[in-house]
């Protein structure tokens, strides 16, 4: 998991800045009514717990996905998009949700072209994601 | 038929995040919750045991090993598992997905990120369904013992604790049971009462057979022949004594 994790964050961080890897604007990044929704459930703490797993889940899924891209292996490719878009909507991320869900249904057409440009968006929308997340913590704690 | 807020829900996600936030969700509106990362653990758990330990399935349906529509159709062809409501919480958005859950049975179809209210709503229906069919099951199998009670009272072989359960019942088959009950034990109370009348005949009878021999042997001239030497024998001490 911690090998996973690494690999992912440099595949991440070695993004260039661009369109979906440039500057971070956390607030256009998250749905506060999505947030404000997981609160009402479980309040801050539970919130925060979500956020925790989605972080480590989230760099496993990214690395399956380079791997799948890499591999031409468009079911596997599918399902890690698929889980990705599920969980990034289930947290307000809209924008990184829309990419997966592109990238899912190119590889259940068996489309793979573009397949690893639009992973590497995903990768790059993914850091600003998790950075708004990171600061929504922060914010939490402070 | 009153029913409790709070249901056992199997939630069936191979996304962690998604079951962490739909158990919360529904531990907060009093249900307990069991979790299955694919169709195959969760059929696993559905039919492990006697009678399936939940009475709703949360199911998603892009799923390894086993995916959603391959669960589902497992559940409806297995006899134990059709009656449990399956509602189907995937962010397969396309209606394709929610006509073939529909036909394959699903009872809904929601779309992730889940409507917290919306979901609540369908919860208690099917909570209500899923009880309404238990309460039904209990009662042909209550209908099934009444039936077995006057086969047994046909055959005398009845036992009336053997409906104690339907009698606590207070509809028409549990009266029904009662009656059963309180005429068994009438017909046994009169079984013990004519038992004991015959009981006592038989010593009268056997009294009054005594007796007869007694005067058979007590009415004859050598009786009286014998009676009458033993008195004057009794006469005859007496003088020589005096």
């Amino acid at each position: 998991l911690a090998e996973a994790l690494r690999q992912a964050r440099a595949v991440v961080e070695a993004r260039p800045g661009g369109p979906d890897g440039g500057d971070v604007d956390g607030s256009a990044e998250l749905d506060a009514s999505v947030l404000q929704s997981l609160r009402e459930i479980g309040g801050d703490e539970f919130l925060s717990d979500v956020i925790d797993v989605f972080r480590v889940d989230a760099p496993i899924l990214l690395a399956t996905l380079r791997r799948s891209v890499d591999a031409a292996d468009s079911d596997e490719l599918r399902r890690a998009a698929h889980t990705l878009k599920a969980n990034g909507a289930t947290l307000g991320a809209g924008g990184f949700a829309e990419l997966c869900r592109e990238l899912e249904e190119r590889a259940r057409n068996g489309e793979l072209d573009g397949a690893s440009e639009l992973a590497e968006r995903i990768e790059g929308r993914y850091l600003r994601v998790e950075q708004a997340l990171a600061a929504l913590g922060a914010g939490a704690q402070s | 038929v009153s029913l409790p807020d709070g249901g056992r829900v199997l939630v069936v996600d191979d996304s962690a995040v998604n079951r962490m936030v739909l158990t919360k969700a529904l531990s907060a509106d009093g249900h307990t919750s069991l979790t299955a990362e694919n169709g195959l653990q969760a059929l696993e758990l559905l039919q492990a045991g006697g009678e399936p330990c939940v009475d709703v399935v949360l199911l998603d349906i892009d799923m390894p090993m086993l995916d959603g529509y391959e669960t589902l159709a497992r559940m409806k062809s297995d006899e134990r598992l059709r009656h449990l409501p399956v509602i189907v919480v995937s962010s397969v958005e396309d209606l394709d997905s929610v006509v073939r859950c529909i036909k394959i049975g699903a009872t809904d179809y929601h779309t992730k990120p889940f409507n917290a209210e919306v979901l609540r709503a369908r919860l208690k229906a099917s909570l209500a369904e899923k009880r309404l069919h238990d309460l039904q099951l209990e009662y042909l199998e209550q209908v099934g013992r009444v039936t077995d009670a006057a086969a047994a009272i046909e055959a005398e072989m009845f036992a009336p604790e053997t409906l104690d359960g339907v009698a606590a019942r207070d509809d028409a088959l549990g009266q029904l049971a009662r009656v059963f009950q309180r005429m068994a034990r009438e017909v046994a109370d009169r079984e013990r009462r004519l038992k004991a009348q015959v009981q006592q005949l038989r010593i009268e009878i056997d009294e009054a057979c005594a007796a007869r021999k007694v005067d058979e042997i007590t009415d004859t001239d050598f009786f009286r022949n014998l009676q009458e030497r033993a008195n004057t024998l009794r006469l005859g001490s007496e003088q020589v004594d005096g």
